[in-house]
């Protein structure tokens, strides 16, 4: 891969990496995306599903940052 | 579309797809220099194990990880919801989606550890979605790793 690729890959499928034999750091960035309102482990426990930043189709389920922050700390969400 | 018909029945049928060169050079760059100042951060807050700002380290002057930088602040955040990266994931996905976790890695130059052979389930609750299964042919480093299921 280089530097401006990106690997698009479903979470199921199995993937690995191999030893780093440049003379350099080697860096990459995650983004893992999800189905909105899929539930995730350490979020579906504190009764809470993950924070929507826009929607089109129902924007009335869109909270803003600060109230979902809140939200999550007082159910005991740590991260 | 970002994404042509070949490209998204590729991803559904093997489940990962390639697309190359989605970035210029320039704004590489600038994610490089984000990723220099993150470690620069690093360098000035100690040896901790893992620190507040969700880094971890393998010594005072060794990044490795830095999670949740989707979140405010870095210029990864951007590039989680930069027009082409979202509308390209979503044009593969599909479905409506958000994003849930993140990190940048640093493997070390030289001697940079293998990561075994893995599926990213773990943050799902497994109990709805399909268990994984052992790909047939994959390479016997498969073991069970960091990614196992965290719930039961």
């Amino acid at each position: 891969m280089k530097a401006d690729d990106i690997f698009a890959f479903h979470n199921l499928t199995f993937h690995g990496s191999l030893m780093n034999q440049s003379d350099d750091i080697r860096w990459r960035t995650d983004l893992p995306y999800s189905e909105t309102g899929r539930p995730l482990e350490w979020l579906s426990k504190a009764g809470l599903n993950g924070f929507i930043a826009r929607s089109h189709g129902h924007p009335e389920t869109v909270e803003s940052w600060v109230d979902w922050q809140a939200k999550r700390r007082s159910a005991g969400v740590k991260v | 579309m970002l994404t042509t018909p070949e490209q998204r029945l590729l991803y559904d049928e093997q489940g990962f797809i390639m697309i190359p060169s989605l970035f210029s050079p320039e704004e590489v760059a600038v994610l490089k220099a984000g990723m220099a100042a993150l470690h620069t951060d690093q360098r000035v807050a100690g040896a901790e194990r893992r620190t507040k700002g969700g880094m971890v380290v393998e010594d005072a002057d060794t990044s490795r990880l830095q999670f949740y930088i989707y979140r405010g602040g870095t210029r990864f955040d951007l590039l989680a919801r930069h027009p082409r990266m979202a509308r390209i994931m979503q044009e593969l996905m599909a479905v409506p989606m958000d994003i849930y976790h993140s990190k940048l890695a640093f493997k070390a130059a030289f001697t940079g550890s293998v990561q075994f052979w893995r599926q990213d389930y773990g943050y799902w609750i497994t109990a709805k979605h399909p268990q994984p299964k052992t790909a047939p042919g994959a390479p016997n480093a498969i073991r069970p790793s960091y990614c196992a299921p965290m719930t039961r």
